[in-house]
């Protein structure tokens, strides 16, 4: 077996046999789950309804608006004076009043609360009120509900790039999603590999073993061998998210739909407020909307070129990995303490924070000149191109990003491996960037 | 027997600091070989080149009359000044590593590593990571990796520097066993005693430069002072008047019904002729030359260097 895949295997052995790559391997997609759901899980998670206490001087809503998730209105007060419904109410959580004053004074309507019951709930209020108002006009013009239903329009537009059609939000989650799937395998294993190589220095085990090898194949072996660890990790990833998603949508079919919720959420997003209290009307309309909304993603699946999305990924990935894993293990060789390690850090970091920093831009304006830059400098390209590669870029940019970037990558390792093996050798010395420069001229 | 390693006027420079400039040796086959020299002296520069370490700005090492190139790595075991191993690795598996890192099968290193950690006692700590070792025991298992692959070459910097007075022993046995089995050792040391006691063949680098290079024994008779150590029976001061008008006497002990002095010859005369002056008078319990020990011979070489550089 040749030397240096001796040291990779090492590299990957005792990596992957480590209690914390297993421990990341199963908590990390259950991290990154939290971090999108916990959000979601937050906002949707309201221990009550707010009672609305509705006061209704027109008496024109008394009973018409209706409950919903947020909100549940009581209609028991709907006569009394204000100042007394309040009174009794004044102590009450999650309990609001809401004051609908006569006629003339419509836009003066009011919610007591005793505590902030959110935008939710106001909105929801608003949103039927004028609902029923708008409707009461309409009548009031001579319009029935057919009329209305006649003149109602639902445009919408169709994204079509080439001749595919494509969904621009959709396009940024991807490139987003990939983007910063880069960003974390670049910091979490270039680290490792600086990590690596200064336990390598600091154990003072490394004269002995580039007494055998190179200082370069040692290098080498130990970016690859990291690489894999990281390979390896994503490859679980995947394949833990792809279990559970299987199992838990296997879950969800054998799971009643609960209607009540659904309309609810229907009559949101079509505007069409639901009266009709049929249970048969309610779960076409669910139907309609869920399927809609699976023929919805179906199309933007397919309308992906994954080949190229796929293709960019892994090359990115890689290219981004080695450029920065060996920069990063040059920083483990010229420092014998971790500390020092943060004066190298931050310029050979600032890059890539900065590439994050600009990625919700660029993926706004993916063809905007900046954009353009971003993603041909081979520092910030594994980021910034990959972020745009989902919204179809032209050839030559992409041919021209991959180009610099495998020029880059040669020119890094070499300048790399030049310091490593000076580097690895020097101890108790103060470095600075003046003696970095000299050892790239030593012998 | 030729030449296992000839250097021919090694150069190299760190920047604006000369490490070792024009220094030319050879190591003869089957020898233990002593690079000697005080600290910074460029000992350490010089090993590295011949490890391949580093590459020298110029001149030249041969290994066996090739020239040194990666290939020769398996038929070279070096044990570095400053030394360690992975700290979290199991210590077979480590040293397992090392071996195949040598260009060793797996059985083969198997095999060997198995008998080395039984004649080391250290068996039982195979599995063990190796920061749960002591010292000595670490030790025990550098000096292992350096031999296991059987080189012909065998490189030691200050060998005897860190090590307990028992490793030191056991690491001293080993050396000799190993010369005796025609492996050329070379070491770099402060130890004189050792080197008088192990090296057949020393170079004495001093600021950059080889400023001796030679015979431990032919060095030590080169140097000599022409002292000699005389024993005599009974205790008598008359010695000094017998003796003055020809030679020194630098030293004078006379206890427990016997006297030794310290007698230099001056050129010109003989031990013989010593023996002669005092014959008549005396009876003679012992005489022996009085050598110069490497360490003198160490540090008068270096201060003399040091000096002439100075003016």
């Amino acid at each position: 077996m040749s030397k240096i895949s001796l040291i990779i295997q090492r590299e990957y052995i005792t990596r992957v046999r480590k209690k914390s790559f297993l421990i990341i391997s199963i908590l990390g997609p259950l991290l990154f789950a939290g971090l999108i759901f916990a959000p979601m899980l937050i906002a949707g998670n309201k221990n009550e309804n707010q009672r609305v206490v509705v006061v209704d001087e027109t008496k024109s809503f008394c009973g018409i608006l209706q409950n919903n998730s947020t909100v549940h209105f009581d209609y028991g007060y709907c006569n009394i004076d204000v100042n007394a419904v309040k009174k009794i109410f004044a102590d009450s959580n999650h309990v609001s009043v809401l004051y609908i004053p006569k006629e003339e004074q419509i836009m003066q309507i009011q919610l007591y609360s005793k505590d902030d019951p959110g935008n939710d709930v106001v909105d929801a209020i608003q949103y039927q009120m004028n609902n029923v108002l708008e409707r009461a006009k309409m009548k009031a013009e001579n319009l029935d509900q057919s009329m209305i239903d006649k003149v109602k329009s639902d445009i919408q537009v169709k994204d079509i790039v080439g001749n595919k059609v494509t969904d621009t939000s959709y396009n940024a989650v991807l490139g987003y999603a990939c983007s910063f799937l880069i960003y974390i395998f670049i910091f979490l294993y270039s680290v490792q590999v600086m990590r690596g190589v200064m336990e390598e220095k600091i154990s003072r085990i490394v004269e002995v073993i580039i007494s055998s090898v190179r200082p370069f194949e040692l290098m080498m072996g130990k970016v690859i061998g990291v690489g894999l660890v990281g390979f390896t990790q994503f490859l679980i990833w995947l394949i833990l998210c792809f279990g559970a998603y299987q199992v838990g949508s296997a879950y969800y079919q054998g799971q009643e739909i609960n209607p009540k919720n659904a309309v609810v959420e229907q009559t949101y997003k079509t505007g069409i407020p639901v009266q009709n209290d049929n249970m048969n009307a309610r779960n076409k309309i669910i139907k309609e909307s869920m399927s809609g909304g699976l023929d919805n993603i179906d199309n933007m699946l397919r309308s992906t070129n994954w080949a190229l999305v796929i293709g960019g990924f892994l090359f990115y990935f890689l290219g981004g990995y080695l450029l920065y894993s060996a920069l990063f293990a040059a920083i483990g060789s010229a420092v014998d303490q971790e500390t020092e390690t943060q004066q190298f850090m931050l310029p050979v970091t600032a890059p890539l924070i900065l590439s994050i920093i600009v990625m919700s831009s660029i993926i706004t304006d993916p063809h905007s000149s900046m954009a353009v830059w971003f993603s041909i400098i081979p520092f910030t390209s594994p980021i910034a191109m990959m972020a745009r590669i989902p919204f179809g870029i032209p050839v030559w940019q992409l041919v021209l990003s991959m180009a610099i970037l495998v020029v880059s990558i040669f020119g890094t390792i070499w300048l790399a491996g030049k310091i490593y093996r000076v580097g690895l050798l020097m101890y108790g010395k103060k470095i600075t960037y003046r003696e970095l420069g000299k050892w790239l001229f030593y012998k | 027997m030729g030449n296992i390693i000839t250097a021919k006027n090694i150069v190299k420079k760190y920047s604006k600091h000369v490490a070792l400039n024009d220094i030319s040796f050879n190591v003869p086959e089957g020898v233990i070989y002593g690079l000697l020299g005080p600290n910074g002296a460029g000992k350490t520069s010089m090993i590295r080149i011949i490890n391949q370490i580093t590459a020298p700005d110029s001149g030249e090492v041969l290994f066996k009359n090739e020239k040194l190139s990666p290939r020769h790595t398996k038929f070279i075991g070096y044990l570095p000044e400053e030394r360690g191993l992975y700290k979290k690795m199991k210590v077979g598996e480590q040293a397992l590593y090392l071996a195949r890192l040598k260009g060793m099968d797996k059985e083969d290193a198997m095999k060997k590593l198995k008998e080395w950690f039984i004649k080391f006692d250290i068996a039982a700590w195979w599995g063990k990571k190796v920061e749960e070792l002591s010292k000595g025991m670490q030790q025990k298992v550098q000096f292992i990796v350096t031999v296991l692959h059987e080189p012909s070459l065998l490189i030691l910097d200050e060998p005897f520097s860190g090590f307990d007075p028992i490793n030191v022993e056991i690491i001293k046995s080993e050396l000799l066993r190993l010369k005796k089995e025609g492996v050329t050792i070379i070491l770099s040391t402060h130890n004189m005693a050792s080197v008088e006691e192990l090296c057949n063949n020393i170079t004495l680098i001093n600021q950059s430069k080889a400023i001796m290079e030679g015979n431990v024994n032919e060095l030590r008779h080169s140097f000599k002072l022409h002292l000699w150590e005389v024993k005599l029976q009974g205790t008598d001061d008359s010695i000094r008047n017998i003796l003055n008008s020809k030679f020194e006497i630098q030293e004078l002990i006379s206890e427990n019904g016997q006297t030794t002095a310290k007698i230099k010859i001056p050129d010109g005369l003989g031990s013989n002729d010593l023996i002669k002056a005092l014959l008549s008078s005396y009876t003679i319990t012992g005489f022996s030359e009085i050598l110069p020990s490497m360490s003198e011979i160490f540090i008068s070489a270096v201060t003399r260097t040091n000096l002439t550089k100075q003016s």
